[in-house]
């Protein structure tokens, strides 16, 4: 029955904390411009955060270490130079992205500048990745950011013409009104907000800080393979609602509130504030996993203690590395830069970090040295090399595809 | 200071200067940006009908709605003030346009201002006349579109 438990609390919190602020903004953004014609992008970034989510899960099932701490040690120091660097700028801007969510969220509710919220919501997030246990963090946010399940009903409640939609979506086809560049850099943002590199360092790092064993590896996989594609889902009821009462009107969605009104519009404002408390918690959730992401990352290259699994005294450096990139977030913040907009560079930026952060899973993954028996059979591997040509191709096309289209203007 | 430092110095300051501005390499260009800036235009003043809308039905609190026309508005703004950046091509027709959009977009501005006045007060009267100013914006907004195209 505790089983049974940790296995259910395992699947809604990977649901509750699949969503975060580049999820909320693309999907939204992208319904209200091209209607479900990208879905089958989120559907391709789901399957591949599976494979390499269960991959990096598995390695620290097996190993006890998270997937990174291996790399430096398996690739050599220049090849995990470059996938600190690359995976750690990204997730830094992300953690960016993510406060400014908090700011915002906090502002449609109090109508107080967001800009006055930011330091306390940095703040609030660092006192949380100091003093809260990792897995009261994981839960509680995790269940409450399954608030965002309102969207679903919402969508529900318009009462679309389902056979529309799912025409939308299974034959997907540039809208009239876009050109295909434009198309397609959105799909690179979406799949890169769907494959965002901190949720495998997050993953990997977490098994290790819940004390995961050979014995996890069937709850791990039932979470990854359950709770991701099921969060997946909300992803796709977000997309869903604004194609429904935007698309028709010509609404194109830059704001975190503009993200929110299907749902008063359907569901009145006991839905709005359930999205909101949706809206808080997945990015506070999101803020405290990147700011994580960024001190495991660091610390993990390193060679330093790190963890939550340790008093602070004894992972004085790590607890140093998320200090400083919690005020570095908040003075960002603070020069007044968009938050929205830089969540949409942050999706596009995760896509070209893409190959240095998956590449090593794979090969750390694939050693029997340090996984054994336990190495990736033959359907692991094949997807993860599909998967990384995918990704490869993502990379290289979101530069031009940003020039070309300034940005998917 | 030296003539070949003044002449940098000159570049970097006129360098500097064409940043402000985006250049439109002719009427098509012109046109384009018109046509982006209506868009962009009637994506705002949709939001704000829509969040006008819930107001009156009572389906969204005072402080997101405040928010999202607020927002709307700030963007309406910067609009107006980049499309009023763009340096027209010498045509008498780019002129014509440069002036119909301005107008269009500004008054999509004072009614979105109107619009986020009314949210503030309890009286649904301002807000339904709120909402007659933006569905007269938007019919003008969408027939300017149309002729865009």
């Amino acid at each position: 029955m505790r089983r049974l438990f940790a296995v259910a609390l395992g699947i809604l919190t990977a649901i509750g904390g699949f969503v975060d602020i580049g999820d909320m903004v693309t999907n939204a953004l992208v319904g209200s411009r091209f209607g479900l014609s990208l879905v089958w992008v989120v559907v391709t970034g789901v399957i591949g955060i599976c494979v390499f989510a269960e991959m990096s899960g598995r390695v620290a099932a097996i190993s006890g270490r998270p997937t990174f701490d291996l790399v430096r040690e398996r690739l050599g120091p220049r090849v995990g130079f470059a996938n600190l660097v690359a995976s750690m700028a990204v997730t830094l801007l992300t953690f960016i992205a993510e406060i400014g969510g908090v700011a915002l969220a906090l502002e449609l509710a109090s109508s107080v500048n967001y800009l006055l919220w930011i330091p306390l919501a940095g703040f609030a997030v660092w006192l949380v990745l100091w003093r809260v246990k990792f897995s009261l963090m994981e839960n509680v946010f995790g269940l409450l950011g399954l608030s965002l399940i309102v969207f679903a009903v919402a969508v529900w409640q318009l009462g679309p013409d389902w056979s529309t939609l799912w025409n939308d979506a299974s034959r997907p086809s540039v809208p009239a009104s876009e050109d295909a560049p434009t198309y397609f850099y959105y799909a690179v943002a979406l799949f890169g907000a769907a494959m965002t590199p901190y949720e495998v360092f997050f993953f990997s790092s977490g098994g290790v800080e819940e004390r995961w064993g050979p014995r996890d590896l069937t709850t791990m996989r039932t979470n990854v393979l359950v709770g991701f594609p099921l969060g997946g889902v909300l992803s796709v009821a977000i997309a869903a609602s604004t194609t429904l009462v935007f698309l028709p009107v010509g609404v194109q969605v830059d704001t975190l509130g503009q993200v929110g009104l299907p749902v008063a519009v359907s569901l009145g404002k006991m839905g709005l504030a359930v999205a909101l408390i949706g809206f808080f918690a997945a990015t506070f959730g999101a803020a405290c996993e990147t700011g994580l992401s960024v001190g495991y990352s660091i610390s993990q290259y390193f060679g330093w203690q790190w963890g939550k699994y340790v008093r602070p005294r004894e992972a004085a450096r790590f607890h140093v590395v998320l200090l400083l990139a919690t005020i570095t977030g908040i003075a960002v913040l603070l020069t007044t830069v968009d938050p929205i907009k830089v969540t949409e560079y942050s999706v596009v930026f995760s896509a070209i970090a893409l190959p240095l952060t998956y590449f090593p899973i794979l090969v750390v993954a694939n050693d029997p040295d340090y996984m054994g028996e336990k190495v990736n059979g033959r359907v692991a591997n094949a997807l993860g090399s599909v998967y990384l040509v995918i990704v490869l191709a993502a990379a290289l096309a979101a530069i031009p595809l940003m020039i070309l289209t300034k940005a998917g203007q | 200071m030296k003539p070949t430092r003044h002449a940098t110095y000159a570049a970097v300051c006129a360098l500097a200067l064409t940043a402000c501005v985006t250049p439109a390499t002719g009427t098509d260009s012109y046109r384009g940006k018109a046509s982006a800036s209506i868009e962009a235009a009637i994506s705002e003043v949709e939001t704000t009908r829509i969040a006008v809308d819930a107001l009156l039905d009572d389906r969204i609190m005072v402080p997101y709605a405040d928010e999202t026309i607020t927002a709307a508005e700030s963007t309406l703004g910067a609009i107006s003030a980049a499309f009023g950046s763009v340096q027209p091509p010498d045509d008498p027709q780019a002129d014509e346009l440069r002036e119909t959009v301005t107008a269009l977009v500004d008054a999509a501005g004072e009614a979105v201002t109107d619009a986020r006045i009314a949210s503030r007060r309890p009286q649904d009267a301002d807000l339904r006349d709120a909402l007659t100013m933006l569905d007269d914006v938007a019919r003008e907004l969408d027939a300017a579109e149309a002729k865009l195209r």
